[in-house]
């Protein structure tokens, strides 16, 4: 699964350095993606609007722009619209996880996760649904 | 000891409530009673008039009977109109004038009632008997509307009253037209029962303020029952918030630390010898977090039972604010750079300890940044001030004059709702807002300034509008070094004996 990987970017989005190169490396390790790294919302946001990645990984409580702030503007441009996104936050409570899948994210993951489980998801998110994404998109302009 | 002073006023507030309560309640069954009843008293003795008059008895005089009734109707109307406004006034609530107006009202009416039989200004003189006991009447309403006062003021009123037609009434019969002697036998009879009558009166007075005494008690435990229950929910809350902020401080490092040590894991065949290293480092580094987590999470359980003992010495303020500024979490601080303007004299020093006054300034300092929008300045001043001391404190004298230090932090951001600003001291609080928003904080930093504070013999508390820009100011009062204590930096004493003076422990008991 990590053959082709490297033509992948994933942005990933965190304010605890910490952790921001703990996802960088267990991505670019285990999975051979391309990582970009923002350590703050604003950053994140310039990034995504720049580099245009596949995915992005995402923190909600950061100084600033936070995670939620951060996708509602990516789900605002058309250009990222339809950009598969991962919100990964420490905020367990059931509302919590309601209020990111509300607002419009792929996958909602609790801190902590493990770095092959993580490298699962985003594999997930950036090969099989978004191949899924085309196959419908692709249905709904012959429908038409 | 603030807490506990708190505590009472809310209490007390609760007695107040039910009080008020059960003192509506009576308004609005009472008052519109008596109002039908005054107005059934109007057509009465209003239609009684030409009947009195028509019978032509020698002792009913026409030339006193129409006046009377002109002065005494308008008096019931407005008897009638002062329960009216009682009613409204509990309507809306308003306990002291629909209590006023209700007393008043039924004093003005009863009082009228006896005067009319007494001065002989109606035919009212069957009913005599009956308007004694409406006086009393008053007296029970009194206790049971109004306080002890209101009770006294109406029991002294209807003894002047009842004194005053005792002696004063000529009470009209034909018997007494004839015979002089029985109209003396009949008053001397009269006054005789007066005492009687007063002595009656204030049995009732006695009734009504036993009764209120019970009540008053019975009140008081229902409070005490409610503010347990109260304080209990609030407990279980701050319980919740606690595993909750804990819970989620916890999740970064666990997850540093596994998530390192799992890579490592993984890769040790492929990856070269310095990756490995630094995963280990990095996983080690992680586990150093938690502990701190850990340690500044149990140093917030063990400072509240005031078991610290430390060791006081001459702190320059100046210093202090400098290096407080330097150890701010940049996570916490702003993208931008702020202006920090500083007012601090430089000789300026407290007695306490260096690394806790760092301590909550540096906990100070980083919530006025969180809390305020870049750009805004953080404005930090300090004097000197002069505060009464409280009796026995470091063994002076009672209430001299001490000099302290006041440090003001000042920021122009949010501000602080009101209501909120009594929990903001306590542990594991945050307020609403930040618990929805994404600020972070783990509702320790503020209880522990408050701890520090009181540690060192000093307070701190805020002052803020909850008006956005108006900001808050945290102002931290702390001791200044005497001139010995300037003078023999070196000198050790354990400040065990302020820690008694200032109740660290007790404030929660």
């Amino acid at each position: 699964m990590t053959a082709g990987n490297a033509a992948y970017t994933v942005l990933v989005v965190d304010d605890n350095p910490e952790l921001l190169n703990l996802i960088a490396e267990s991505l670019a390790m285990l999975g051979n993606y391309t990582v970009v790294t923002a350590d703050n919302g604003i950053d994140g946001l310039e990034k995504c609007f720049a580099i245009h990645p596949h995915c992005m990984v995402i923190d909600v409580k950061m100084p600033g722009l936070d995670g939620y702030q951060l996708v509602r503007a990516i789900r605002g441009d058309p250009a990222t619209a339809e950009m598969p996104l991962v919100i990964l936050t420490a905020m367990a409570q059931d509302k919590d996880r309601f209020a990111g899948l509300a607002a419009g994210v792929d996958y909602y993951l609790l801190k902590p996760i493990k770095p092959l489980d993580l490298v699962a998801v985003i594999h997930r998110a950036v090969v099989v649904d978004a191949d899924a994404r085309i196959q419908a998109l692709r249905r709904l302009a012959e429908s038409q | 000891m603030s807490d506990s002073t708190t505590t009472t006023a809310s209490d007390r507030a609760i007695y107040r409530g039910y009080d008020q309560q059960r003192r509506l309640a009576l308004v609005r069954g009472i008052a519109p009673g008596f109002a039908a009843i005054l107005f059934l008293t109007i057509l009465i003795i209003n239609a009684d008039a030409p009947l009195l008059l028509s019978a032509g008895r020698n002792f009913f005089d026409p030339t006193r009977v129409i006046p009377s009734l002109l002065v005494t109707d308008p008096i019931f109307a407005g008897c009638i109109i002062c329960f009216i406004i009682a009613i409204r006034a509990a309507r809306r609530q308003n306990v002291r004038v629909a209590s006023a107006f209700t007393i008043i009202a039924t004093n003005i009416a009863v009082i009228t009632i006896e005067l009319m039989w007494g001065f002989g200004l109606s035919g009212f003189d069957y009913v005599a008997e009956g308007t004694f006991a409406a006086l009393s009447l008053a007296i029970v309403l009194a206790g049971m509307i109004g306080g002890r006062p209101q009770l006294i003021a109406t029991t002294l009123l209807m003894n002047a009253v009842t004194l005053a037609v005792g002696i004063y009434a000529q009470v009209p019969h034909p018997a007494f037209e004839q015979d002089r002697s029985i109209a003396e036998l009949a008053h001397s009879q009269q006054l005789i029962n007066l005492s009687g009558a007063v002595l009656v009166q204030w049995s009732f007075a006695v009734i009504m303020i036993s009764a209120a005494a019970a009540y008053g008690r019975i009140m008081h435990e229902l409070g005490d029952v409610r503010v347990a229950y109260e304080r209990a929910k609030q407990l279980d809350e701050l319980k919740d918030q606690f595993i909750s902020s804990v819970n989620h401080e916890l999740r970064s490092p666990v997850m540093a630390m596994q998530g390192y040590l799992e890579l490592l894991r993984l890769t040790q065949e492929t990856a070269p010898p310095d990756k490995r290293k630094d995963l280990l480092k990095r996983a080690t580094n992680a586990g150093d977090n938690l502990t701190a987590l850990l340690g500044s999470i149990l140093d917030a359980r063990r400072l509240d039972q005031g078991a610290d003992d430390f060791v006081p010495e001459v702190v320059n303020v100046r210093e202090a604010v400098g290096a407080a500024a330097e150890l701010i979490d940049p996570r916490e601080g702003a993208l931008v750079a702020r202006e920090l303007r500083m007012s601090i004299p430089p000789g300026l020093a407290i007695w306490g300890e260096h690394v806790r006054l760092q301590q909550i300034l540096t906990n100070l300092l980083s919530n006025a940044l969180k809390y305020s929008d870049p750009g805004t300045p953080i404005e930090v001043s300090a004097q000197t001030i002069s505060v009464a001391g409280r009796p026995g404190r470091f063994g002076r004298g009672a209430k001299a004059e001490q000099p302290m230090a006041e440090i003001i932090v000042r920021d122009y951001g949010l501000g602080i709702p009101a209501e909120q600003i009594p929990l903001l001291f306590q542990r594991f609080v945050r307020l609403p807002r930040d618990l929805a928003s994404t600020t972070i904080g783990n509702g320790l930093g503020l209880h522990l300034c408050k701890v520090l504070a009181e540690a060192m013999g000093g307070r701190i508390w805020v002052q803020s509008d909850d008006i956005l820009g108006q900001g808050s100011a945290f102002h931290l009062i702390l001791p200044v070094p005497t001139a010995e204590q300037r003078a023999e930096p070196g000198v050790r004493l354990s400040l065990k004996r302020v820690d008694a003076s200032v109740p660290v422990r007790g404030e929660r008991a």
